[in-house]
C-alpha cells in the first residue's frame, strides 16, 4: 500500500538549520546594491536627458538672437518657463551678455538686457546654471556636498554672432 | 554559493550596461556640443570680409542687364575669419585652435565673373582652384580632401562631404562661403575613445542698401 517514506535521505525542499542565514545574507547585500545601481542608472538618464533639453534651449535662444538681433522680454520669459520645467532657474541663474568681435576675437563683457536690439556682427552670450543640484549628483554625493565643486548642476552655454541687419 | 554567484553576475551585467550607457552618453553630448559650436562658429566667420580684396566686388552693385545683386569678388579675410571661427568654437565647446587645428580643413569660396574660385587650407597647405558653377564645388572639395588626407585608412571616418544631395536646401549657391571640415576628431567618453567628423558651412548674407 503506498510508498514507504525513507527517513535516511533528507528532503531537498527542507532547509537545514543555518542554510536560511547563508541565503539571506547575500540577498541583504546584493539586492540593495542592484537597487542602488538601478537608481543610479535612472538618475543618470534623467540628468543626461534634462541637460540635453537645457542645452537645446540655450542654442534655440542663441539662434533667435542670431536671426532677429533681439531677445524680447516675452521670449526671455518663455525661456525661463521652459527651463523651469527641468530644474529651478531664477533670473540670476541666467546670464546674458553682449559684445563685439575685434579682429575675429570675441569681446563680450557687457550685460545684455532683454529687448535690446543688437547690430549685425555683434556677439551674444547666454549662460545658464540651475539653482538646484541634480538628483544624480545627490545620489552620487549622498546629498548636497559641502564642497560645491563636487555638485553637478544643469549648465548650458551658447555664443553666437548676430546676422540680422536693420 | 549559487545565490552569491547569480547576484554578482547580475551586478556585473548591470555595471557593464550602466557604464556603457554613460560612456556613449558622454561621447554623444560632447559630439553634439562641438557640432552646435561649429554651426555658430561658421556663421561668425562668414562675416569677416576683407574690404581691400573685396572693394571691386562691393563697388559693382547690380547687374545692369538682369537687375540682380552682384556678389562677385567679395572675399573673406583669412586671418580674422579663422580667429572668429576658433574664438566662437572655444566659447561654445571649449575647443581651441590647437585642439582641432590638425584635423581641420577650411574652404573659402567666392564667386567671380567667370565662375567660382576657392581656396582650401589644411594647416600650412593651400590648395587653390576654380570651378565653372556652384554645383561642381562639392566634387572639387572632395578631391582636395582626398589629396590632403590619407584616404587609405579604412578605419577613419568618411572622406566625403555631401552638400548637393538636396538641391532646394543644401546646394551651394553663387555666394561667398566659409566651409569647415573637421575629420577624425577624437572624443573621450568615460573609458572609450571614439572619433567624429563634422562639416559646417555658412553662406554670406549680402544685401545692397538703397
Amino acid at each position: 500500500m503506498g510508498k514507504q517514506r525513507g527517513t535516511s535521505s533528507p528532503s531537498p525542499f527542507i532547509l537545514k538549520a543555518g542554510e536560511h542565514m547563508s541565503k539571506i545574507y547575500p540577498f541583504i547585500i546584493i539586492i540593495p546594491l542592484i537597487a542602488m545601481l538601478l537608481f543610479k542608472g535612472v538618475f543618470f538618464y534623467e540628468y543626461d536627458t534634462k541637460q540635453r533639453y537645457i542645452k537645446d534651449l540655450a542654442d534655440s535662444t542663441a539662434y533667435i538672437v542670431k536671426i532677429t538681433g533681439v531677445l524680447t522680454q516675452d521670449e526671455y520669459n518663455r525661456l525661463k518657463t521652459n527651463l523651469n520645467k527641468y530644474a529651478t532657474f531664477n533670473d540670476n541663474n541666467i546670464i546674458l551678455k553682449k559684445g563685439i568681435y575685434s579682429n575675429g576675437n570675441i569681446l563680450a563683457s557687457e550685460p545684455y538686457i532683454p529687448g535690446t536690439r543688437l547690430k549685425k556682427g555683434d556677439a551674444f552670450v547666454i549662460y545658464m546654471q540651475s539653482d538646484n543640484v541634480s538628483n544624480y549628483s545627490r545620489v552620487e554625493n549622498l546629498g548636497v556636498s559641502m564642497d560645491d565643486a563636487k555638485n553637478l548642476y544643469f549648465k548650458a552655454k551658447a555664443v553666437c554672432r548676430v546676422e540680422y541687419m536693420d | 554559493m549559487k545565490v552569491i554567484f547569480t547576484g554578482i553576475s547580475v551586478m556585473l551585467v548591470l555595471i557593464l550596461v550602466f557604464v556603457n550607457i554613460a560612456d556613449y552618453a558622454l561621447y554623444s553630448s560632447k559630439r553634439n556640443l562641438i557640432a552646435r559650436g561649429i554651426d555658430h562658429s561658421v556663421c561668425a566667420a562668414i562675416q569677416e570680409m576683407d574690404l581691400s580684396l573685396s572693394k571691386i566686388g562691393l563697388s559693382e552693385g547690380f547687374d545692369p542687364e538682369t537687375g540682380r545683386i552682384l556678389v562677385n569678388d567679395i572675399r573673406l579675410d583669412e586671418e580674422t575669419a579663422e580667429n572668429a571661427f576658433f574664438s566662437t568654437l572655444t566659447a561654445n565647446a571649449g575647443l581651441s585652435r590647437n585642439d582641432v587645428g590638425s584635423n581641420t580643413l577650411i574652404a573659402y569660396v567666392w564667386p567671380t565673373a567667370a565662375g567660382i574660385s576657392y581656396l582650401i587650407k589644411k594647416g600650412s597647405t593651400r590648395h587653390e582652384g576654380f570651378v565653372s558653377s556652384p554645383d561642381k564645388l562639392e566634387e572639387a572639395i572632395n578631391n582636395a580632401i582626398s589629396i590632403l588626407w590619407d584616404t587609405n585608412n579604412s578605419q577613419s571616418d568618411s572622406h566625403l562631404i555631401y552638400v548637393n544631395g538636396n538641391p532646394s536646401t543644401n546646394e551651394f549657391k553663387r555666394t561667398p562661403y566659409f566651409l569647415v571640415f573637421v575629420k577624425d576628431y577624437q572624443i573621450d567618453g568615460l573609458f572609450r575613445k571614439r572619433t567624429a567628423t563634422f562639416v559646417g558651412f555658412a553662406g554670406a548674407k549680402l544685401e545692397r542698401r538703397r
